[in-house]
Protein backbone atom coordinates (compact mmCIF):
# COMPACT_ATOMS: atom_id res chain seq x y z
CA UNK A 1 0.00 0.00 0.00
CA UNK A 2 1.32 3.17 -1.04
CA UNK A 3 1.72 5.98 1.32
CA UNK A 4 0.01 8.40 -0.98
CA UNK A 5 -2.80 6.26 -0.89
CA UNK A 6 -3.21 5.84 3.09
CA UNK A 7 -3.14 9.48 3.20
CA UNK A 8 -5.66 9.81 0.56
CA UNK A 9 -7.87 7.20 3.19
CA UNK A 10 -7.13 9.64 6.48
CA UNK A 11 -8.13 12.33 4.30
CA UNK A 12 -11.66 10.62 2.93
CA UNK A 13 -12.25 9.19 6.46
CA UNK A 14 -11.65 13.05 8.18
CA UNK A 15 -13.57 14.68 5.78
CA UNK A 16 -16.59 11.69 5.24
CA UNK A 17 -16.78 9.71 8.65
CA UNK A 18 -18.35 12.97 10.56
CA UNK A 19 -21.54 12.90 8.52
CA UNK A 20 -21.99 9.27 9.15
CA UNK A 21 -25.28 9.97 11.33
CA UNK A 22 -26.74 12.20 8.70
CA UNK A 23 -26.21 9.73 6.26
CA UNK A 24 -27.14 7.03 8.35
CA UNK A 25 -30.48 9.07 9.14
CA UNK A 26 -31.30 10.12 5.67
CA UNK A 27 -30.40 6.06 4.63
CA UNK A 28 -33.21 4.86 7.32
CA UNK A 29 -35.62 7.56 5.82
CA UNK A 30 -34.85 6.68 2.11
CA UNK A 31 -35.08 2.89 3.16
CA UNK A 32 -37.16 2.67 6.18
CA UNK A 33 -35.56 -0.40 7.94
CA UNK A 34 -32.47 -0.56 9.99
CA UNK A 35 -30.63 -3.00 8.02
CA UNK A 36 -31.43 -1.88 4.79
CA UNK A 37 -30.31 1.68 5.81
CA UNK A 38 -26.67 0.19 7.45
CA UNK A 39 -26.49 -1.52 4.01
CA UNK A 40 -27.35 1.64 2.07
CA UNK A 41 -24.56 3.48 4.38
CA UNK A 42 -21.67 1.08 3.77
CA UNK A 43 -22.09 1.40 -0.34
CA UNK A 44 -22.23 5.09 0.27
CA UNK A 45 -19.21 5.15 2.19
CA UNK A 46 -17.28 2.87 -0.42
CA UNK A 47 -18.18 4.76 -3.79
CA UNK A 48 -17.54 7.78 -1.96
CA UNK A 49 -14.30 6.31 -0.66
CA UNK A 50 -13.29 5.05 -4.60
CA UNK A 51 -14.56 8.10 -5.98
CA UNK A 52 -12.75 10.23 -3.65
CA UNK A 53 -10.10 11.59 -6.00
CA UNK A 54 -13.15 13.54 -7.61
CA UNK A 55 -13.85 14.93 -5.31
CA UNK A 56 -13.26 18.82 -4.41
CA UNK A 57 -12.13 19.64 -1.47
CA UNK A 58 -14.05 22.24 0.12
CA UNK A 59 -17.61 21.61 -1.35
CA UNK A 60 -20.02 20.08 0.96
CA UNK A 61 -19.08 16.69 1.41
CA UNK A 62 -22.60 16.11 3.30
CA UNK A 63 -24.48 16.99 -0.29
CA UNK A 64 -21.97 14.66 -1.88
CA UNK A 65 -22.64 11.86 0.38
CA UNK A 66 -26.19 12.52 0.34
CA UNK A 67 -26.74 12.41 -3.02
CA UNK A 68 -24.28 9.29 -3.92
CA UNK A 69 -26.72 7.53 -0.82
CA UNK A 70 -30.32 8.88 -2.98
CA UNK A 71 -28.46 7.00 -6.40
CA UNK A 72 -27.43 3.79 -4.75
CA UNK A 73 -31.23 3.52 -3.03
CA UNK A 74 -33.09 4.66 -6.21
CA UNK A 75 -30.84 2.02 -8.16
CA UNK A 76 -31.76 -0.63 -6.07
CA UNK A 77 -35.41 0.26 -5.85
CA UNK A 78 -35.74 0.31 -9.46
CA UNK A 79 -33.85 -3.08 -9.43
CA UNK A 80 -36.65 -4.66 -7.13
CA UNK A 81 -39.14 -2.67 -9.48
CA UNK A 82 -41.50 -1.66 -7.04
CA UNK A 83 -44.15 -0.63 -9.04
CA UNK A 84 -46.59 -0.10 -6.31
CA UNK A 85 -44.00 3.32 -5.13
CA UNK A 86 -43.87 4.08 -9.09
CA UNK A 87 -47.83 4.41 -9.51
CA UNK A 88 -48.47 6.04 -5.92
CA UNK A 89 -45.57 8.84 -7.32
CA UNK A 90 -47.63 9.35 -10.33
CA UNK A 91 -51.28 9.39 -8.70
CA UNK A 92 -49.41 12.48 -6.15
CA UNK A 93 -47.86 13.93 -9.05
CA UNK A 94 -51.07 14.36 -10.92
CA UNK A 95 -53.01 15.86 -7.78
CA UNK A 96 -54.98 19.39 -7.52
CA UNK A 97 -53.26 22.48 -8.07
CA UNK A 98 -51.84 24.05 -4.63
CA UNK A 99 -54.12 25.77 -2.64
CA UNK A 100 -52.89 29.25 -1.26
CA UNK A 101 -54.63 28.20 1.95
CA UNK A 102 -53.60 25.04 3.87
CA UNK A 103 -56.69 22.98 4.04
CA UNK A 104 -55.26 21.24 7.69
CA UNK A 105 -54.78 24.69 8.95
CA UNK A 106 -58.44 25.28 7.73
CA UNK A 107 -59.53 22.34 9.12
CA UNK A 108 -57.86 23.19 12.72
CA UNK A 109 -58.65 26.96 12.44
CA UNK A 110 -61.12 26.79 14.98
CA UNK A 111 -60.01 24.29 17.29
CA UNK A 112 -56.09 24.18 17.15
CA UNK A 113 -55.11 27.26 14.88
CA UNK A 114 -51.66 26.52 16.14
CA UNK A 115 -51.20 23.49 15.35
CA UNK A 116 -50.22 21.88 18.69
CA UNK A 117 -51.44 18.91 18.20
CA UNK A 118 -48.63 18.18 16.10
CA UNK A 119 -46.50 17.42 18.99
CA UNK A 120 -49.00 15.31 20.73
CA UNK A 121 -48.12 12.70 17.79
CA UNK A 122 -45.41 10.12 19.05
CA UNK A 123 -42.51 9.97 16.90
CA UNK A 124 -43.45 6.57 15.10
CA UNK A 125 -46.36 7.85 13.75
CA UNK A 126 -44.97 10.61 11.88
CA UNK A 127 -41.49 8.63 11.23
CA UNK A 128 -44.24 6.04 9.37
CA UNK A 129 -45.82 8.83 7.91
CA UNK A 130 -42.53 10.50 6.66
CA UNK A 131 -41.69 7.19 5.24
CA UNK A 132 -45.41 6.10 3.14
CA UNK A 133 -44.08 9.79 1.07
CA UNK A 134 -43.01 9.51 -2.58
CA UNK A 135 -39.39 8.92 -2.31
CA UNK A 136 -39.26 12.94 -4.47
CA UNK A 137 -41.53 14.40 -1.67
CA UNK A 138 -40.01 12.58 1.13
CA UNK A 139 -36.03 13.43 0.07
CA UNK A 140 -37.18 16.67 -0.50
CA UNK A 141 -38.47 17.04 3.11
CA UNK A 142 -35.83 15.31 5.08
CA UNK A 143 -33.21 17.24 3.68
CA UNK A 144 -34.93 20.52 4.19
CA UNK A 145 -36.80 20.05 7.44
CA UNK A 146 -34.41 17.58 9.01
CA UNK A 147 -30.52 18.15 7.58
CA UNK A 148 -31.60 22.04 6.86
CA UNK A 149 -29.72 21.96 3.60
CA UNK A 150 -31.00 24.87 0.95
CA UNK A 151 -32.92 24.98 -1.75
CA UNK A 152 -30.21 24.89 -4.02
CA UNK A 153 -28.32 22.07 -2.41
CA UNK A 154 -31.39 19.99 -2.80
CA UNK A 155 -32.13 20.89 -6.02
CA UNK A 156 -28.44 20.27 -7.54
CA UNK A 157 -28.60 16.75 -5.61
CA UNK A 158 -32.05 15.54 -7.06
CA UNK A 159 -30.61 17.02 -10.33
CA UNK A 160 -34.00 19.41 -10.87
CA UNK A 161 -35.02 23.41 -10.71
CA UNK A 162 -35.23 25.11 -7.59
CA UNK A 163 -38.70 25.65 -8.16
CA UNK A 164 -39.21 21.95 -8.41
CA UNK A 165 -37.79 21.49 -5.03
CA UNK A 166 -40.20 24.16 -3.88
CA UNK A 167 -42.83 22.54 -5.40
CA UNK A 168 -42.24 18.96 -3.62
CA UNK A 169 -41.53 20.53 -0.60
CA UNK A 170 -44.86 22.03 -0.65
CA UNK A 171 -46.78 19.05 -1.65
CA UNK A 172 -44.63 16.45 0.45
CA UNK A 173 -45.54 18.73 3.44
CA UNK A 174 -49.27 19.10 2.89
CA UNK A 175 -49.49 15.36 2.25
CA UNK A 176 -47.60 14.82 5.78
CA UNK A 177 -49.85 17.35 7.46
CA UNK A 178 -53.35 15.60 6.03
CA UNK A 179 -51.63 12.38 7.58
CA UNK A 180 -50.80 13.70 10.81
CA UNK A 181 -54.22 15.97 10.79
CA UNK A 182 -56.28 12.46 10.56
CA UNK A 183 -54.49 10.40 12.79
CA UNK A 184 -54.87 13.04 15.15
CA UNK A 185 -58.90 13.08 14.41
CA UNK A 186 -58.61 9.05 14.87
CA UNK A 187 -57.28 9.37 18.07
CA UNK A 188 -59.27 11.76 19.41
CA UNK A 189 -56.49 14.70 20.11
CA UNK A 190 -58.64 17.13 18.19
CA UNK A 191 -62.44 16.77 16.85
CA UNK A 192 -63.08 16.87 12.99
CA UNK A 193 -64.30 20.09 11.14
CA UNK A 194 -65.11 21.44 14.97
CA UNK A 195 -64.67 24.77 13.47
CA UNK A 196 -67.53 24.61 11.10
CA UNK A 197 -70.13 23.69 14.06
CA UNK A 198 -69.44 27.34 15.74
CA UNK A 199 -71.94 28.98 13.87
CA UNK B 1 -69.55 29.45 8.51
CA UNK B 2 -67.65 31.24 11.24
CA UNK B 3 -64.86 29.58 9.29
CA UNK B 4 -65.33 30.04 5.88
CA UNK B 5 -65.86 33.86 6.61
CA UNK B 6 -62.77 33.77 8.64
CA UNK B 7 -60.96 32.40 5.88
CA UNK B 8 -62.32 34.40 3.67
CA UNK B 9 -61.17 37.17 5.46
CA UNK B 10 -57.75 36.02 4.98
CA UNK B 11 -57.33 37.32 1.62
CA UNK B 12 -58.56 40.33 2.24
CA UNK B 13 -57.22 43.68 1.15
CA UNK B 14 -61.15 43.88 1.29
CA UNK B 15 -62.94 43.24 4.49
CA UNK B 16 -66.06 41.45 3.83
CA UNK B 17 -68.85 43.92 5.52
CA UNK B 18 -67.02 47.10 5.65
CA UNK B 19 -65.68 47.93 8.96
CA UNK B 20 -61.89 48.25 7.70
CA UNK B 21 -60.96 49.54 11.48
CA UNK B 22 -58.94 46.98 11.81
CA UNK B 23 -54.67 47.27 12.24
CA UNK B 24 -54.19 44.23 9.78
CA UNK B 25 -55.51 46.29 6.34
CA UNK B 26 -53.27 49.01 7.37
CA UNK B 27 -50.48 46.87 7.34
CA UNK B 28 -51.31 46.14 3.72
CA UNK B 29 -52.21 50.16 2.82
CA UNK B 30 -48.67 51.16 4.11
CA UNK B 31 -46.74 49.29 1.45
CA UNK B 32 -46.15 46.00 3.23
CA UNK B 33 -47.18 42.92 1.93
CA UNK B 34 -50.41 41.70 1.85
CA UNK B 35 -51.87 38.55 4.28
CA UNK B 36 -52.06 36.71 0.65
CA UNK B 37 -48.21 36.71 0.58
CA UNK B 38 -47.41 36.50 3.97
CA UNK B 39 -49.21 32.89 3.42
CA UNK B 40 -47.77 31.90 0.56
CA UNK B 41 -44.26 32.75 1.76
CA UNK B 42 -44.49 30.80 5.27
CA UNK B 43 -42.30 27.97 4.49
CA UNK B 44 -39.75 30.36 2.78
CA UNK B 45 -39.62 32.41 5.58
CA UNK B 46 -39.52 29.74 8.12
CA UNK B 47 -36.76 27.88 5.70
CA UNK B 48 -34.45 30.71 5.62
CA UNK B 49 -35.02 30.77 1.83
CA UNK B 50 -36.92 34.47 1.01
CA UNK B 51 -36.33 35.29 -2.71
CA UNK B 52 -39.27 37.79 -3.62
CA UNK B 53 -39.58 39.53 -0.24
CA UNK B 54 -37.18 41.00 2.44
CA UNK B 55 -37.01 39.33 5.40
CA UNK B 56 -37.63 41.67 7.87
CA UNK B 57 -40.69 42.82 5.61
CA UNK B 58 -42.29 39.18 6.08
CA UNK B 59 -41.34 38.99 9.99
CA UNK B 60 -43.24 42.61 10.45
CA UNK B 61 -46.13 40.85 8.76
CA UNK B 62 -46.56 37.99 11.08
CA UNK B 63 -45.48 40.12 13.95
CA UNK B 64 -48.45 42.34 13.45
CA UNK B 65 -51.34 40.22 11.81
CA UNK B 66 -53.15 37.93 14.42
CA UNK B 67 -54.42 35.94 11.12
CA UNK B 68 -51.74 35.09 9.82
CA UNK B 69 -49.76 34.35 12.65
CA UNK B 70 -51.32 31.38 14.02
CA UNK B 71 -50.30 30.06 10.48
CA UNK B 72 -46.85 30.69 11.17
CA UNK B 73 -46.68 28.85 14.69
CA UNK B 74 -48.76 26.01 12.45
CA UNK B 75 -46.08 25.42 10.11
CA UNK B 76 -43.29 25.73 12.70
CA UNK B 77 -45.14 23.38 15.17
CA UNK B 78 -45.02 20.44 11.96
CA UNK B 79 -41.49 21.28 11.21
CA UNK B 80 -40.96 21.08 15.00
CA UNK B 81 -42.50 17.97 14.83
CA UNK B 82 -40.91 16.35 12.09
CA UNK B 83 -36.98 17.73 13.46
CA UNK B 84 -38.23 15.65 16.64
CA UNK B 85 -39.40 12.78 15.16
CA UNK B 86 -37.00 12.00 12.56
CA UNK B 87 -33.63 13.88 14.29
CA UNK B 88 -31.37 13.07 16.31
CA UNK B 89 -31.23 8.93 15.27
CA UNK B 90 -27.55 8.68 15.52
CA UNK B 91 -26.31 5.64 13.66
CA UNK B 92 -25.30 2.15 14.88
CA UNK B 93 -21.56 2.29 16.99
CA UNK B 94 -20.75 -0.91 15.13
CA UNK B 95 -21.27 0.71 11.97
CA UNK B 96 -18.48 3.05 11.90
CA UNK B 97 -16.27 0.69 13.07
CA UNK B 98 -17.48 -1.61 10.52
CA UNK B 99 -16.98 1.35 7.34
CA UNK B 100 -13.59 2.18 9.15
CA UNK B 101 -12.70 -1.72 8.46
CA UNK B 102 -14.56 -2.06 5.17
CA UNK B 103 -12.32 1.22 3.80
CA UNK B 104 -9.28 -0.35 5.12
CA UNK B 105 -9.86 -3.19 3.12
CA UNK B 106 -10.81 -1.46 0.42
CA UNK B 107 -7.54 0.31 0.48
CA UNK B 108 -5.23 -1.96 0.47
CA UNK B 109 -6.94 -3.97 -2.08
CA UNK B 110 -7.93 -1.12 -4.69
ZN1 LIG C 1 -51.81 38.77 7.54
Amino acid sequence: MSEAKSNSRSGFEEEALPHLDAVYRFALRLSGAPDQAEDLVQETYLRAFNAWGQYTRGTAAKSWLFTICRNVFLRRRERSSRHDQLVAENVARTGPGPSPVNPVWSAVLGVDPEGDFFESIVDERILEAIEALPEEYRTAVILSDLEGLPYADIAELMEVPVGTVKSRLFRGRRQLQKVLYEYAVETGYISARTGTDES
Amino acid sequence: MAIFDRLKGLFGGVPQNGNADSSDSDVDASGMISCEDALRLVNEYLDGELASAPEDQVRSHFDACERCYPHLQFESAFKEAVRRAAGGQAAPKELRAKLVALLAQADTEG
